[in-house]
Parts: C-alpha cells; sequence; structure tokens
C-alpha cells in the first residue's frame, strides 16, 4: 500500500443523529397493490440515481426494534470496552431512526420486471424513498464517534479507517463490516494476516464501514449484528450534521492480497509444509486425498476436516526398501497404516499467531508416531510456522525431554517397536527428547505457485525397521503448483539428496453441488392459478409429479378446497425439494379454488410426515419480494395420524394407485476393494449388482441382490488373519473368492406403526452376505425430537462362502439397545448401542456424526468390547471413519441414494456388528426436523445477491448457547466455586479422608474374609448403581418427567462429567496402590503412565454422588445419598478401592454435585436475556 | 450470459421482435430480445432482456447499464456529451463518463473515452460469427476508456444499416480488461427472418 498525498481536512464527532432535516429526492405514497418496478416508472427516469432507495415497511419496525435492544444488551457485557466508548455507542443506537427498511434486489425498474420474484407489491401505509447521491462514507469506531470520509473510487476499507486515524481507534482494527449503501454487508480482514479477494471491495457512496480496534473483544456475532442494524439506515451523512469531512490518501497501490491463503497439504497429508504439519486447518467440510513420494516412503492419505477445528485422517504407507515378513507376504514391500488428529487450539489473531495440537499415527504400532504443537502466522503472502515435535517428528532431539518436568515418565519415549500391534502407544506421548520445526510458505499473487522451505524436526537416524538415511541437509525446500483449487502438484527436495514428487485432490464436499440438467424443467410459477372450473387430468398430474420427485403416487384427489396427495418417498434426503417440485406440478394443473395441498408422505407404507402447503402464501412467495414481517408459513410440516387423507369412497376421476403386489427392479455396476492387506496393496473386485425388491404391500416387501464378479485380482488374495475369536469377519476371504455370482441379500421385511411414535420391523432371510437368520426391532422415534431409543435382537447363522442358500454352524444372538442422539450442535448426531455383537462379545459403540447442511455425512465409530487387547489382535478395538454423499449432489438428475466411502483399518471378529439393510431409524428419517433443511442446490455468488427482501432485522446466532456452552458454564461456576470453598471446609473433608485412612487395613482385612456370596451378590448390585442413576438421569433429562426435572438431570449429568474429569486428575497426581494390588493402601505412585488407573479417588462413588446430589437437593430427597453411599459396598468388597477412597469420591461428588446445583438455581433467579436466532427472550425466574 | 447454455443459432426468431446475440467470448452465447425503448435526452435507452431476466441497456449502441451479469453496472452518466458517430473522424472525439460497479462496489468511476474512426476493421480473436451482409456496414469504430486506476477498456463497434436504420451493428465492448461483451444484432441477415 502506497500512499502519496494525505488530504485529512477535518471530521465531524456526530453522537446525536439529527433526523429532521434527511434531504429527500423521492418521497411518494404509494399505491395499494402496485409493483415497486410501476413505482420507479412513475417517480424516476433514466437520468435518475438510484445509489440510495429505501422501501420502508411499518411493519418491519418492531423486530429492527428487537435488534437494536439486543445489541444494546451485548453492549452492556462486551468486555474490554471502556465506559465512555460504551456509552457513545449505546447512545448512537438509540439515536438511529428505526424505519423499517426492507433491501431491494436491484433498484432498477426494467430489471425489477424482467424478474417479478423480486419485485415487491406495495402496499399503502409503505414508503419509498429516494435520496440524492451520496458524497461521503461513516467510519463507525467502538468509541461510538462517527468519521465521515469523502466516497472515492479506487480506495477500499483500510484507506476509509486510515483516513479516520486520530479520530478513534480503529485503525488497530482487524476486521471491517462494510455495509453498503444498498444494504449488502460484507466482513473483509484489514491487514497482512487476514487480507482476502474480498478485501479488494470498495464502498459505494453512502455505506457505513463498522470497524473495530483489536483491543476490544467484539463477538463476531455483534459486529454481524451491528451492521445488520446500519443496513437499515440512511446514510450518515443524512442523518448527522455533518461539518468536516475527511478524505482518503490517494491509493496507487491494492491492499493486501488479492489471492486467498492457499491451505497446502504436506507429504503426510495433513495441511502443512512438506514433512512437518502446519496450524492451518482446511475448511470445515473439506476432504483431500494425498499421494507423495520421497524414498523410501510413499504415502497415500485421506484426510477429512469434519470441523474447522480438527483435521482427521487415515494414510498408508509404502516402505520401498524394507519386506512384509516371509511369513505374511514375503515379495511386497512393507505397508503400515495410521491414524492422523490435529486439533486448533487458537485462531489467529492480530497479534497472535494460530496454534495447533496434534498426533501423528494415533494407534497400532505408532511407527512413525509424533505429537505436536505448532503456531502459524501470516503476512499477506507469506505464512510462517514454527513448532515443537516429540517422536517421529522431534527425532533430532534438539531440546531435551521439554515436559520431563512432569515427572520420570516424560524424560524417555518408549521404543516404538517395544509396542505390540495389540497395544496402543499413547503411552509415548510427548514423552522424550523433542526438535523445533518450521518453516516459511510463500504464495504467487494468483495464489497458482507455492513455494516451500522447512526445517526438519527429525534427523532420519532413528527410523523404525532400522531404516536409518542418510540426510544431507535439515532443510527441505519445494515448490507446489496449484492447477484449480482442486488440484495441487507438489516437487520438492527433502534430507538434501531425496526428490519428493506429490499430487494432492482436494475438495470441499460441503459445498458440492450439481446443477439437474437433466430433471424435466419445473412449469413456470405463475401468480394467478387457473381460473376455470376444468376437470384436472389426476392421472397426468400423479404422472408428472413422479416424474419431478421420484415419489410414487398412491392417491391424489381433491376434497372441497384442497387437493390430497399420498406418496410413497424414494427415500431422498431432499424432502423439501421435492415437495417443492410436487407443489409446482400441482399448482399447474388445479383451479383457483383449491386453496391447500396436502401431501402425505410415507415410506415403506409408514405415513411419517403431512406437509399442508398453504397455495396463495406459497404462490406469493415466487412471484413478489415479500417484506420478513408480511411473509406468512406457506407451509406446516406435522406428523402423519393414522388413516389421514383416505377418503371414505374414491370418486370418479381421482387417481389411486392399484393395490397388490409391485416389482422393482434395477442393475448397477458395483466395486469391492480391500486397502494396504498383505497380498497386495488394493484387491478388488468389479461387477454387476441386480437388486429387486417386490413389495407384497406397502409395509412388506422381499429384497434380493444378486452380483456377478467379472473382473478382480483376488488370485493373489491368500491372507487370512489369525483370530481366536469365532471367526464371524476373518473369513472374508472365502467370502469374497468363493463363488463369482453371490446373492449377498434375499430378505422378507415387514414395518408397522405401533402408535404414539412406536415402530417395529420383523425381518428373516439372507440379511446380509455373512449372516442369515431372522430379527426384529423397536424403535420410540417423537416427533422431531432430539433423541430416539431403539432395540434390535437376531437369531443369525453364519452363510455358507458362496452366499447361496447354505449355511454354516456358527449360530450366535445378536443385538443392541441403541440411543440416537441429535446433539442440535453443528449437524453433529452421537449414536451409542450396547449390546451383543456377532462372536458373542459384549460391549459398546459410539458412531459420532456430523451431517452437513447438503447432507454430505462424516464420522467415526469406536467399539469397545469385553475382548482382552491380546485377543482381539491388532488394532486393539474396532473403529472406522465413514464419509457419505448422496448422489443428488454428484449426477445431473436427482437421485436417491448415497455413495459411501467406509474405512476400517483391519477386519477383526471383535465388536462386529450384523449389517443389517433396513433399520428403522432411517426408514423413519422424516420425522426429524433436518432432512427439512437440507439443500442439493446452491445459489451462486450472482444468484445470492440478486435476492432481495432479505431479513435483516433477525438475530445473527453466534451467542446462543450451544450444547456444551451450559456445560462449559458450569464447569467455570464449579471451579470458582471449589476454589471459594471455605478453609474449613477442606479441612473437615480432609479430615474425614484421613479418618477413613485409618480403616483402610481393617476395612480391607474385613472384606477379604467376605469375598464369597452373598457378599458377591451384594457386591454387584452395588457396583450398578452409579450406572443405574446415570441411566435414570438419562432418560429424565429425555424430558420423559417434564422440562424441571430435565434441567435437573442435565445438571446432574454435567456434575458427573465433571467429576470424572476433577477425579481423572486426581487419580493421576495420586497414583494410589489398589487393595488387589497388595501394595498397601500408603503405596503412592503419581505422574506415571498407569496413574490414571490408580485408587484414589473411587469414580463410582464419586459420580453416584454427583449425580444423585442434585435431585436430592432438588427435591429434598435424602435416602438419595444413601443410594450413592451403597456404591462403596461393592468397591470396597471387590477390592477395586481402600475405605478412604470412597468417602473422597463421596465428598467430591458431593461437592460438585452441590455447585452445580447452585449454579443452575442462579442461572434461575437471575434475570436472563437471551438472544436466539430469530428472537429475544427474556425470562426470570423466582 | 450465465444461465444460458444454449446456442441461440439453432431457434428461430419471432420476426415481431428485435433480437441481439450476445456473447462473453469462451462462454456460449445467447439471445436477448428488445423491451423497451425508454427515452433519454442523449438519445433513446433500449433495454434488452436475455431467457433468464439479465438486463442490458444500450444507448447509441454502447452499454450504459447491465444487471444480473457476473458483473453489473448499475448507473453510466456522461460527464460530457459523446460525439455522434457520424461527426467522428480519424482525429477522434472525447467524452467523459462516470460508471458504478457491482459486486466490487466501484462507484463513480469516472473515465475519459476516446472515440477514432478505424480505417481497418479489427482483428478480433476467435470471432467467427457473419455480420450482417445486407445491413451495409460502412464504418468501424475504436474506442478506448481511461480510468482512475491507469488500466485501458477498449472497445470496437461497428456502424452499419439494419433494419433500414443507420445502428451499431457489431461491438466489443469490454467491461473490465478480462470480461468483454460481443454485442451482434440477431438475425445477421435478414433474410433468416
Amino acid at each position: 500500500m502506497l500512499f502519496c498525498l494525505s488530504l485529512g481536512i477535518s471530521w465531524a464527532q456526530t453522537p446525536t443523529p439529527q433526523t429532521d432535516a434527511v434531504p429527500v429526492f423521492a418521497r411518494s405514497d404509494v399505491r395499494n397493490g402496485e409493483r415497486m418496478s410501476d413505482w420507479l416508472i412513475r417517480n424516476t427516469d433514466s437520468t435518475t440515481d438510484l445509489t440510495v432507495i429505501h422501501w420502508q415497511v411499518p411493519s418491519e419496525r418492531a423486530a429492527q426494534e428487537s435488534l437494536r435492544s439486543a445489541l444494546i444488551h451485548q453492549l452492556q457485557s462486551a468486555r474490554g470496552l471502556r465506559s465512555p466508548a460504551r456509552h457513545s455507542l449505546i447512545e448512537l443506537l438509540r439515536g438511529l431512526p428505526i424505519e423499517g427498511r426492507v433491501l431491494l434486489a436491484s433498484a432498477d425498474a426494467r430489471w425489477l420486471q424482467g424478474s417479478p420474484a423480486q419485485d415487491p407489491v406495495l402496499q399503502a401505509n409503505q414508503m419509498v424513498r429516494l435520496l440524492p447521491r451520496p458524497k461521503n462514507v461513516a467510519v463507525l469506531g467502538d468509541d461510538g464517534r462517527v468519521c465521515l470520509v469523502a466516497q472515492s473510487a479506487g480506495a477500499h476499507a483500510i484507506d476509509y479507517v486510515s483516513a479516520c486515524q486520530g479520530i478513534h481507534s480503529s485503525s488497530t482494527a482487524d476486521w471491517a463490516w462494510l455495509v453498503q449503501a444498498d444494504g449488502r454487508v460484507i466482513a473483509v480482514g484489514l491487514s497482512p494476516w487476514n487480507a482476502s479477494p474480498v478485501s479488494q471491495t470498495e464502498l459505494a457512496p453512502g455505506a457505513w464501514l463498522w470497524a473495530p480496534s483489536r483491543a476490544v473483544n467484539f463477538s463476531q456475532a455483534f459486529s454481524d449484528n451491528l451492521a445488520r442494524f446500519l443496513s437499515l439506515q440512511l446514510p450518515a451523512e443524512t442523518l448527522f450534521q455533518a461539518s468536516e469531512v475527511k478524505s482518503v490518501a490517494r491509493v496507487l497501490a491494492s491492499p493486501h492480497a488479492s489471492a486467498a491463503p492457499a491451505i497446502s497439504s504436506s507429504d503426510w497429508g495433513v495441511a502443512g509444509l512438506l514433512q512437518t504439519p502446519s496450524a492451518r486447518m482446511r475448511p470445515a467440510g473439506a476432504m483431500a486425498v494425498t499421494f507423495s513420494g520421497a524414498y523410501p516412503y510413499t504415502h497415500g492419505n485421506v484426510m477429512f476436516q469434519p470441523f474447522d477445528w480438527l483435521e482427521a485422517g487415515f494414510r498408508y504407507t509404502d516402505v520401498a526398501n524394507r519386506l512384509y515378513g516371509p511369513e505374511i507376504a514375503g515379495t511386497q514391500s512393507y505397508k503400515d497404516k495410521s491414524i492422523d488428529l490435529k486439533v486448533r487450539l487458537l485462531e489467529e489473531t492480530g497479534t497472535t499467531p494460530q496454534v495447533a495440537l496434534g498426533i501423528r499415527d494415533l494407534g497400532g504400532t505408532g511407527m512413525f508416531s509424533g505429537e505436536y504443537l505448532v503456531a502459524n502466522k501470516r503476512w499477506g503472502t507469506w505464512d510462517a510456522s514454527l513448532g515443537l515435535g516429540w517422536g517421529y517428528l522431534g527425532a533430532r532431539g534438539s531440546l531435551k525431554a521439554p515436559l520431563g518436568f512432569l515427572g520420570n515418565a516424560y524424560t524417555t519415549r518408549p521404543l516404538s517397536s517395544n509396542f505390540s500391534a495389540s497395544q496402543d502407544n499413547y503411552q509415548a506421548f510427548f514423552r522424550g527428547d523433542a526438535a523445533v520445526f518450521g518453516g516459511v510458505q510463500w504464495q504467487s499473487e494468483d495464489g497458482r505457485w507455492l513455494v516451500k522451505a522447512e526445517l526438519d524436526g527429525n534427523n532420519y537416524q532413528h527410523e523404525p525397521q532400522d531404516n536409518n538415511l542418510l540426510a544431507g541437509s535439515p532443510f527441505n525446500l519445494g515448490l507446489v503448483y496449484r492447477h484449480a483449487p482442486g488440484i495441487e502438484l507438489s516437487l520438492g527436495w527433502e534430507r538434501g539428496n531425496t526428490a519428493m514428487i506429490g499430487i494432492t485432490l482436494q475438495t470441499p464436499l460441503a459445498e458440492i453441488h450439481t446443477p439437474k440438467l437433466l430433471d424435466k424443467a419445473l412449469p413456470k410459477v405463475a401468480p394467478m392459478a387457473l381460473q376455470a372450473a376444468y376437470s384436472v387430468p389426476w392421472g397426468d398430474v400423479a404422472k408428472d409429479i413422479e416424474e419431478a420427485t421420484g415419489w410414487k403416487v398412491e392417491s391424489l384427489f381433491q376434497q372441497g378446497a384442497s387437493v390430497n396427495l399420498v406418496a410413497q418417498s424414494d427415500g431422498s434426503l431432499y424432502p423439501q425439494e421435492r415437495l417443492e417440485r410436487a407443489t409446482a406440478v400441482l399448482h399447474r394443473y388445479t383451479p383457483a379454488t383449491v386453496q391447500h395441498f396436502v401431501v402425505e408422505l410415507q415410506q415403506h407404507g409408514l405415513g411419517l410426515a403431512r406437509v399442508d402447503v398453504q397455495r396463495s402464501d406459497w404462490v406469493a412467495q415466487r412471484t413478489q419480494a415479500i417484506p420478513p414481517s408480511l411473509r406468512l408459513q406457506a407451509q406446516k410440516v406435522s406428523p402423519t395420524l393414522a388413516s389421514d387423507l383416505a377418503p371414505s369412497t374414491a370418486l370418479a376421476g381421482e387417481f389411486h394407485r392399484a393395490r397388490g403386489a409391485n416389482w422393482d427392479f434395477s442393475l448397477a455396476p458395483s466395486y469391492h476393494q480391500i486397502l494396504g492387506g498383505p497380498d497386495g496393496f488394493v484387491l478388488y473386485e468389479l461387477g454387476v449388482m441386480g437388486s429387486a425388491e417386490w413389495r407384497l404391500n406397502p409395509s412388506s416387501w422381499v429384497a434380493m441382490e444378486l452380483k456377478q464378479r467379472l473382473l478382480d485380482n483376488y488370485q493373489a488374495f491368500k491372507y487370512d488373519a489369525p483370530s481366536g475369536l469365532p471367526r464371524v469377519r476373518t473369513d472374508q476371504r472365502q467370502y469374497l473368492t468363493t463363488s463369482a455370482l453371490t446373492m449377498p441379500l434375499l430378505q422378507l421385511t415387514h414395518v408397522a406403526e405401533l402408535g404414539n411414535n412406536h415402530y417395529a420391523s420383523l425381518y428373516g432371510g439372507m440379511l446380509e452376505s455373512e449372516f442369515g437368520g431372522v430379527g426384529a426391532e423397536w424403535l420410540y422415534r417423537p416427533w422431531r425430537g432430539a433423541f430416539a431409543f431403539g432395540v434390535d435382537v437376531n437369531r443369525v447363522r453364519q452363510r455358507g462362502y458362496s452366499q447361496n442358500l447354505e449355511f454354516r454352524d456358527y449360530t450366535v444372538n445378536t443385538g443392541h439397545a441403541t440411543l440416537y442422539w441429535d446433539t442440535g450442535w453443528n449437524g453433529v448426531q452421537a449414536n451409542l448401542m450396547v449390546g451383543s455383537y456377532l462372536a458373542g462379545d459384549r460391549g459398546a459403540t459410539l458412531n459420532l456424526q456430523r451431517v452437513f447442511p447438503n447432507g454430505v455425512t462424516m464420522g467415526a465409530w469406536a467399539t469397545r468390547t469385553n475382548v482382552a487387547k491380546e485377543v482381539f489382535g491388532e488394532g486393539t478395538f474396532e473403529k472406522g471413519i465413514f464419509v457419505s454423499v448422496p448422489f443428488d449432489l454428484m449426477l445431473p438428475k436427482s437421485s436417491p441414494g448415497m455413495a459411501s466411502f467406509v474405512w476400517q483399518p483391519l477386519t477383526r471378529d471383535g465388536g462386529a456388528r450384523l449389517n443389517r439393510s433396513v433399520e428403522l431409524y432411517g426408514v423413519t428419517h422424516l420425522r426429524d426436523s433436518r432432512p427439512w433443511t437440507w439443500t442439493s442446490t446452491r445459489l451462486n455468488e450472482r444468484e445470492q445477491r440478486l435476492r432481495s427482501a432479505d431479513d435483516r432485522s433477525y438475530i445473527a446466532g453466534g451467542d446462543s448457547p450451544g450444547i456444551f456452552a451450559d456445560t462449559w458454564d458450569t464447569s467455570q461456576s464449579v471451579f470458582s466455586g471449589l476454589g471459594q470453598l471455605q478453609t474449613k471446609a477442606w479441612l473437615l473433608g480432609g479430615g474425614l479422608v484421613m479418618a477413613a485412612r485409618l480403616l483402610d487395613h481393617p476395612v480391607d482385612d474385613w472384606v477379604q474374609a467376605r469375598q464369597a456370596q452373598p457378599w458377591s451378590q451384594v457386591a454387584t448390585v452395588s457396583n450398578a448403581v452409579p450406572y443405574a442413576l446415570a441411566a435414570g438421569a438419562g432418560m429424565l433429562w429425555m424430558g420423559m418427567a417434564g422440562d424441571e426435572v430435565s434441567t435437573t438431570a442435565k445438571t446432574a449429568l454435567t456434575a458427573a462429567a465433571l467429576t470424572l474429569g476433577t477425579n481423572a486428575l486426581t487419580k493421576y497426581a495420586v497414583g494410589r496402590a489398589r487393595p488387589l494390588e497388595d501394595r498397601g493402601a500408603g503405596q503412592l505412585d503419581g505422574f506415571q503412565a498407569t496413574a490414571s488407573q490408580s485408587s484414589f479417588a473411587s469414580n463410582h462413588v464419586a459420580i453416584a454422588f454427583a449425580i444423585a446430589t442434585p435431585f436430592a437437593q432438588a427435591y429434598e430427597q435424602p435416602w438419595l445419598y444413601g443410594l450413592a453411599a451403597s456404591t462403596a459396598i461393592g468397591r470396597l468388597q471387590s477390592r477395586e478401592h481402600w475405605l478412604s477412597d470412597t468417602v473422597a469420591g463421596a465428598l467430591m461428588g458431593y461437592a460438585i454435585g452441590s455447585l452445580a446445583y447452585q449454579q443452575q438455581q442462579s442461572h434461575r433467579k437471575t434475570p436472563r436475556l437471551t438472544v436466539g436466532d430469530r428472537s429475544v427472550t427474556a425470562s426470570w425466574s423466582f | 450470459m450465465p444461465g444460458t447454455a444454449v446456442d441461440p443459432l439453432k431457434f428461430g426468431v419471432d420476426p415481431r421482435y428485435r433480437y441481439l446475440r450476445v456473447q462473453v467470448p469462451g462462454s456460449a452465447p445467447a439471445l436477448l430480445v428488445l423491451g423497451y425503448v425508454d427515452p433519454h435526452p442523449l438519445g433513446p435507452i433500449e433495454v434488452w432482456y436475455s431467457a433468464s431476466g439479465e438486463v442490458l441497456k444500450l444507448q447509441n449502441g454502447r452499454v450504459v447499464a447491465a444487471h444480473g451479469l457476473a458483473m453489473d453496472w448499475p448507473s453510466v452518466r456522461f460527464d460530457s456529451v459523446p460525439v455522434a458517430w457520424r461527426d467522428v473522424d480519424g482525429r477522434g472525439s472525447t467524452y467523459v463518463r462516470s460508471r458504478d460497479e457491482i459486486p466490487s462496489y466501484r462507484f463513480g468511476v469516472r473515465e475519459t473515452v476516446l472515440t477514432l474512426l478505424s480505417e481497418q476493421a479489427p482483428i478480433l480473436e476467435g470471432f467467427a460469427v457473419s455480420l450482417p451482409a445486407s445491413a451495409k456496414l460502412t464504418r468501424w469504430y475504436q474506442e478506448s476508456a481511461q480510468g482512475p486506476d491507469g488500466v485501458a477498456l477498449h472497445s470496437w463497434f461497428a456502424l452499419g444499416t439494419h433494419r433500414g436504420e443507420q445502428t451499431i451493428v457489431f461491438s466489443e465492448q469490454c467491461m473490465t480488461h478480462k470480461t468483454c461483451l460481443r454485442i451482434q444484432v440477431w438475425p445477421a441477415y435478414e433474410g433468416d427472418m
């Protein structure tokens, strides 16, 4: 940026708006019912300047007043804001007029005439104001002062902010919110670290610029809201008596960057330089596949970005100069699998870097395991990183055990070769010597070329498999060419003697969409419906609806002023888009006497959702721009009632699908692969899959799949993994290779609605490729509830390897109880399954997944069962990663179904589940509210710009608490409360524990004499108390006993979680031996790896008290303390704990439970103003 | 023009309407139809519509507004009046215009435009559409708009006779140094009507 002249003249501080003297070029009463375009043609001509036009709608004022109130409330609690500035800003906001402005897509009458959906129909009480072209831009600082600067073509936000230097502190602003005169808002970075192409956006005359200094900690939500409020305002020069105006310095160069900052893959797939990672993250929803080779290593990496703060993925590494080993696959080079994880700890600001913590090669053998803490700071086209690495990333060892102060365990790092395949390598994390790494990345102005230089933390003298490499230099150099945003080609020179070549393919999965060019065009929505009474060709209408939606129309008929449509959904993830298409067809065909379209959507005969479309509102929203306050809800989605739309008697001309059995058949290519096995890096098969469905009635059907394998490389498939369990999955080679023609599925299914949100299914046959049998499922799923609960039970037998109708000998009962939780936070869903698995093992599976607004899902699961690690074998437990992409996002024609990618590092027998083809939670997905918001289409930048009547009055989200916000509040309050406990409370607690300590050995002696029944049975029951309390609290949290009890249950569960965390630290610090170890009650060995499993204090007792205490105090039920205390019996009898452990646990749980309950009460007794997405709610409980 | 991926050459035209063929080099052409002719002191403004609602306004063949495109010109104002095409000679003449751009929000871009009569037709890269033979093409003009950032925008205009009137029958007008519109009366041959 180069300034050659500063023309600062003066400025205007204008705390009080002067709204009386607003010069109005045109301010005309409107004719009721006329279009805005007509008003413009009447009141303007081709020479009129239309830079500032305000369409004012009185009914908008209430919502805009709420926006102002929310802003003032947020200001009153803003941190870091000095009192005078706070007062000044509040006074400014209070003084600004609220006139109900609604934004227009364009003020050009001729364009509006060609785009009627953006052309408002005016009402008599509305007003349109045209102002002369303004001359200035107003810069609002966080001190509440407004600085007017003459608008200048070529000047950018930073130029206007600089022009006001000395007026207010905005010259230290990092971000600015540009509020254009037409009301559009954009946030731009002002500094070298955050500039991007949008920083090039200029300001129209009459624009506002909100540029808070970095010293004041305004939330983004506040700034968004303030910008929204300013977008409703007239230009500042018309509001204030501006006597002095500044001028920008003459700009001769553009702002800092013209290309977006490049996030590039390292050799290891994670965002970074070459060998070293950086703290940078790709946008949420991104997926990147990287192949890189630098002898002797070739990495194939797949990385996902489920959140903008979390990067995770997996990798296969080929070691060219080492073999797998003669006993497995002697001629194949060695392959290693690994998982990476990187978490952003801090976001970059003007003064601080972005910081991330990561782990490479998590779990398994940990051949390349390393941990790191890394920071990044950007200056325009330069991005520098500096990190500290352990393990493989810090093998240079230039820093001696930086975490050695935590204990002896951190002074040396166990060798990875000491870990067997069935062990976790976490015991080595952050241990031993470390090394500094880092470097810089430079990008060209157009972002196509990147140059990288780094200091490697590894000196390659401690390589796994004794594969030490000659390293001529600790520095690596790289060059990246970005052919397109999704393709990177990399070249490098590493270790001073080795060339590297790499390619990265990346895609923002959460943003992908494909225009539906092959779909039949929909009829254009006409403002007026057919007036003439005529005979509607219902059969043709049903056919058109089926073509447009993929639904199967069951019935279609008119009943009074309604047209009723019953249809079987095609299972698409986008019911709202399908409904839109169906409504367009219905509107096209039906006469004006029809006022409602009532659609019942079914799946497999289960009535799932009923949508009532108010036709006139639906049409109005598509044929004119409507102010938000006048926009009525055009549709109402509700649960289907039984036989809701069934006509009493079918009339002539109505459409009703013929009853009886019918068939569906499809043929599709099939592909299956096994990656990274010892018999070949890729074992694949190509073939065709025929799928048939024979519907006996809407809710009973037979499904069959036949697969013909056509091409494969299974001749190399020799390896059968060893197993100490029934071979329920490790016989996959036989299942894949025995027969080319297989029948993976032959299943009869019946589903039923039991009423009151209960559903059931019965099924039998060849349920999957390896198991057949019978099963049943029950699901309780409240309409649009956050929780659902289901149970499935199955009696299955292992199928023959040919996958025909034969069975083998192994038979097992398997099934699970599943809790489904839609967390409501960032589209995250958590499913917890507890039950019995195919190998007869018992345990639980946790499945976490995020569904993005376009329907793409990223997730991971892990299963722990009662199979010992040594028996389970390599991998120690079942786990995997999956991604699902709806076909609708990839194909030019609307298509149901999903493309799923599942990665399991290993196929083992422990924790294996039956792959059920029909799960009631999926069948009933229309009862969830989320699918109605998912969209497969996306407006491009131009289309977004050309939308009018955007709602500027609602309050931007961000300050509303997420699911963990309350937990965080509670944590802060509880730990603050713990710190404020009076000394005598600590002394009393300590005294009780010490007193109990005196009884530790006598009590243990006593229980040793009582190890048989009935004491052992009592202990079993006693040990289950905390689980029962947790399960009960969980059910109460779901709302089974009302909102009041649900709140207490949430407090109890939060207290339990806090107790668990607190006790984990306590255990780690104390490291007391358990009675079972017979090392005595005084044996302490804290800060060791094994200390986290130690005795002091008892988790069971602590959690029981933490859960029981809020209920005991809220409902005055002291017996709950007794129930919690009974947990100690089991802990003592089973010799897991000393008496003093249980006393300490009880005190800890009681204290945290009490403080959490107090915090809950204080929340209720304080007046609270909750800022929601579209509301502000004040509440005060007594 | 975005959203219009069909070649209008393949479609017949309605002789009751007037059409323009508009193409951004490298993109599919679009067929625009004349919607309105609005009066203006400097000459009538023709309002042309594409099938997807984009609007192009031409005055004496020059773009004076564009709405609904990837980059719009909401307004073009002439601070000094352009000389009539017939009066432009080899020595050239200048006028000054101010225009606004969206979404860059470059408002008040003031440019001095030099109009020259050209002895030769321009060589336009990839230009393969026939000019209307019956239009009796008479003259070529070149315009060069010099803005505050020092970057010149170049345009070409072909003056000819179409439907019995002297008019601009073809032009290539650059809205940025990267984005130019090729605008041609359509159909090229009146015999195609």
